[in-house]
């Protein structure tokens, strides 16, 4: 399946009540899902273009989309503790509440507590501590609770 | 309330906080203003201890508390809105700071500096520093400015703290300075100059007049690698630009700490 195949089957959804629908061909599962608050279907479509073709993950690992990501507000360096020789603030599998501090990110030495806006479960920590990160880069993923 | 700290109580009028809040001791300021910014006290809430139980540097480092000599200090903000780019918080502090100490100490001007970007210096030594944390969620967005000064502290005194190589303004200048002055003038600078907080440009020309290390060569630490660089100055975000020794490459800067050197 290339890229000019799921296009032409995305836009001929477009016009249609159809919400999700999967396809699978030549080993490659492809699964489609009309998300609104997502703006449509290419968010879905990109990430499954590039999990299907590798292997075939389980479809609740694939899907993500019910997770709570948080994402960093600013340009800097995550940190998972407060200080080297301290606790991570959450580990996978923490529950957090909302406003619960995840993790640092210092620009400037400027310190910036970055807290959970759900109440949830740490289910993925993207990053890894001590890494620069971009503004907008998604930190952890959280499943609401 | 020792009484070099007295006009806090005295003198509302003419500063922009709102409310100052005094300790005896406390475990941090930092620490307190966090709690405080999370149960809501606002903009301009200033808060002082005499004593600090476990004062805070960054990244958990410890800092260098005693009783009834240094301004342990920190103001809640919360006007983010007048902030173009919020990570300049810190530069700008450290601008307000010295602003306070050159109107307070005599001879300030000729040895005073910031370091970037968080540190005072007097000469070579160390004189203070600013923590800046923040938190809260969108509109609740606030930043902690904490500022750690060592004023009264003797030669004496400081030669017991291992940590770093600092200094105080006793031991330079040989003369104690109240604290309430000083502590108020800071807070009103950082509260009121709103003309360098909305102005980058105007921000950096100041600071890079305040600093020392703009042509300095320094020791660049990061998390991963460490290298000696000459820095060149910094840009309209606050990151320091530096010319790596090795090739010569430009680097930004926004947090690694840097080692001035010579």
């Amino acid at each position: 399946m290339n890229i000019e195949e799921i296009k032409a089957i995305i836009d001929l959804l477009k016009d249609t009540d159809i919400s999700e629908i999967s396809i699978e061909k030549e080993g490659v599962k492809l699964r489609l899902k009309r998300e609104r608050y997502m703006g449509g279907f290419e968010i879905m479509e990109r990430r499954q273009v590039q999990e299907g073709g590798k292997e075939k993950a389980s479809e609740e690992k694939e899907d993500t989309s019910h997770l709570f990501t948080v994402t960093s507000p600013i340009v800097g360096t995550f940190y998972r503790a407060p200080s080297p020789d301290a606790e991570p603030f959450v580990e996978v599998g923490t529950k957090v509440k909302k406003g619960q501090v995840l993790c640092i990110i210092e620009a400037m030495k400027l310190m910036n507590e970055i807290e959970s806006e759900v109440d949830g479960v740490v289910v993925r920590i993207l990053v890894e501590n001590g890494q620069p990160v971009e503004y907008g880069e998604p930190l952890f993923l959280i499943e609401p609770l | 309330m020792p009484s070099d700290l007295r006009y806090l109580l005295q003198t509302r009028d003419g500063t922009d906080c709102l409310r100052i809040v005094y300790y005896k001791e406390t475990d941090s300021t930092n620490t307190e203003a966090l709690k405080l910014a999370r149960r809501g006290y606002p903009h301009g809430t200033l808060i002082v201890a005499d004593r600090q139980l476990r004062g805070r540097g960054r990244r958990g480092r410890h800092w260098f508390s005693p009783e009834g000599k240094n301004i342990y200090m920190s103001l809640i903000f919360r006007e983010l809105e007048r902030l173009p780019c919020p990570e300049l918080i810190t530069l700008y502090s450290s601008v307000c700071v010295i602003e306070a100490l050159l109107s307070n100490v005599k001879s300030a001007a000729a040895h005073i500096w910031s370091k970037w970007p968080n540190d005072i210096y007097w000469d070579d030594k160390k004189l203070g520093g600013i923590l800046t944390e923040g938190g809260g969620l969108k509109k609740e967005r606030f930043f902690v400015i904490g500022i750690g000064l060592n004023v009264n502290s003797t030669k004496e005194e400081l030669s017991k703290n291992t940590d770093h190589s600092g200094t105080s303004l006793l031991s330079e200048t040989d003369r104690t300075l109240r604290r309430d002055r000083l502590i108020l003038d800071i807070a009103s600078g950082i509260l009121g100059k709103s003309e360098l907080l909305g102005s980058p440009l105007s921000l950096k020309k100041r600071w890079t007049e305040l600093s020392r290390t703009p042509g300095a060569t320094v020791k660049v630490i990061g998390e991963r690698e460490s290298f000696r660089a000459v820095a060149l100055g910094i840009d309209e975000r606050g990151h320091l630009i530096v010319r790596t020794e090795e090739d010569g490459k430009l680097k930004t800067l926004c947090a690694e700490e840097v080692v001035h050197l010579r």
